[in-house]
């Protein structure tokens, strides 16, 4: 009797980050969960940062708490106080990254993909007045768990 | 409970309606609170993308979603995603996020099976699982009654309520014929109902006289739901007379629905006594 092998771990799906709102039609999909296969996706062409929005399901565990925070006139101060201090941070670490990745070395990755899925790449790329080095940069930082 | 139930020996309820607004994600967490009074493992998987249920329910944490669970779609892959709400006791939840809106655009022939593979060998480990279902008869909807042993309409007491609870029938009708032999239509509860209202009457009386023995009850239109809501607590919970009414409404639709098994009762003589609640200071008069 052999052991069954051991189950992969639940992932975010690839297009967590993405708002709905924004057409999925534009967004053109690869896989690279397992590199060789075609089975499992992530999107290109869209940033991977997610759209900053004040809509209460971006982490709904942290929504109530923070409801109830602001029940408060401290809690909704301290709040306020908070985002700001966050938006500053996060404004300093994106012209540090945008910096880094003009600066870094770029290497050459190679991967096997569908001649289709590069026709896309390319054609979604040059719609959008960038090239496919970027796509495949944004794509893999905001696939990236860490 | 159905011997051909999809689950077996599970009740699997989906609460379900075209309309929006009109009380599912209500109806769900009034009978998750009344299962969990009396101490029943209870599994609410929010299929919702407005994650009102999960938001109500206040987990800690929520690493992973329905959206996750329906993009893997393996056997028995929602027991990752599944994580402990913050209501005292025995609820749990398949937290659901935004980003759920994604699967709403994936289907194909056969993603209407996606949930309940993933919940397969999972929803075992629970007594009563209530699936809150988005506005929308689509493919969310449609994993949410192929997953299902009992589709429960909601509807409200209003001129649209027939014909949304009507299109809710027909839904439940084809999912029956196509794929989910065993969903049954649990039937039709109407919502926010004020008896004193007499377009309220008028409208329970049609709704009577179109669905018959379908219609389950009515639910009292009570502040204290809402309140409830509001503090991420049960109403089971709350500190007001409105509150028990609207108690006393969930359980005689929860027994309506899911009568307590023999084995369910025996076995709870294993299960931790739920901690206390504590009730927020505004919780007056509704
Ligand atoms: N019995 C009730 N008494 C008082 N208020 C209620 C009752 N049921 C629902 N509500 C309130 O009505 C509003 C809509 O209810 P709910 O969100 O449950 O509807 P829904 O059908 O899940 O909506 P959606 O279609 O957007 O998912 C909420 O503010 C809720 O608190
Ligand atoms: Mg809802």
């Amino acid at each position: 009797m052999t052991n069954p092998s051991p189950r992969p771990a639940l992932r975010k799906a690839p297009d967590a980050h993405i708002h709905p709102a924004l057409a999925l039609g534009a967004v053109t999909l690869i896989d690279l969960r397992e590199p060789d296969s075609a089975a499992i996706q992530v999107e290109l062409a869209v940033p991977p940062a997610p759209i900053e929005t004040n809509s209460p399901h971006d982490a709904p565990a942290d929504r109530a708490k923070e409801d109830r925070k602001k029940r408060t006139a401290k809690g909704a101060k301290n709040s306020k106080k908070q985002k700001n201090k966050k938006a500053v941070k996060a404004g300093k670490k994106a012209k540090k990254k945008g910096k880094k990745r003009q600066l870094a070395d770029r290497i050459d990755v190679r991967r096997e993909i569908p001649p289709t899925v590069r026709r896309q790449l390319r054609t979604g790329a040059k719609a959008r007045g960038t090239s496919v080095d970027e796509v495949v940069t944004s794509v893999l930082e905001g696939w990236s768990p860490s | 409970m159905s011997s051909q139930s999809p689950i077996p020996g599970r009740r699997v309820i989906a609460a379900l309606s075209l309309k929006g607004g009109v009380g599912k994600t209500s109806v769900v967490l009034g009978l998750a609170g009344a299962a969990a009074t009396q101490r029943r493992r209870t599994l609410v998987v929010d299929l919702d993308p407005q994650a009102n249920a999960t938001a109500a329910l206040d987990p800690r944490e929520a690493p992973f979603t329905a959206s996750d669970v329906l993009f893997d779609a393996r056997p028995g892959i929602a027991s990752e995603a599944i994580v402990p709400s913050g209501w005292p006791g025995t609820v749990s939840l398949l937290p659901s996020e935004r980003a759920l809106e994604h699967r709403a655009g994936d289907a194909s022939p056969d993603s209407a099976g996606r949930l309940r593979r993933a919940l397969e060998g999972v929803a075992e480990d629970y007594d009563l699982v209530l699936i809150d279902c988005p506005p929308s008869l689509g493919e969310l909807t449609r994993n949410a009654l192929f997953a299902a042993d009992l589709a429960l309409v909601v509807t409200e007491p209003s001129f649209f309520a027939v014909a949304a609870a009507q299109q809710a029938l027909e839904a439940v009708g084809l999912v029956r014929e196509h794929g989910n032999p065993s969903l049954q239509a649990g039937g039709i509860v109407a919502n926010r109902v004020r008896p004193t209202l007499p377009e309220h009457v008028f409208r329970m009386d049609e709704l009577r006289a179109a669905f018959g023995g379908l219609i389950l009850g009515a639910l009292p239109d009570r502040s204290a739901v809402q309140q409830a809501q509001g503090a991420c607590v049960p109403v089971q919970s709350w500190q007001s007379h409105g509150a028990k009414e609207a108690c006393l409404a969930f359980d005689a639709l929860l027994k309506r629905l899911a009568p307590r098994t023999g084995s369910e009762m025996s076995a709870r003589s294993v299960t931790p006594t739920p901690k206390s609640v504590e009730i927020p200071a505004q919780g007056g008069a509704s």
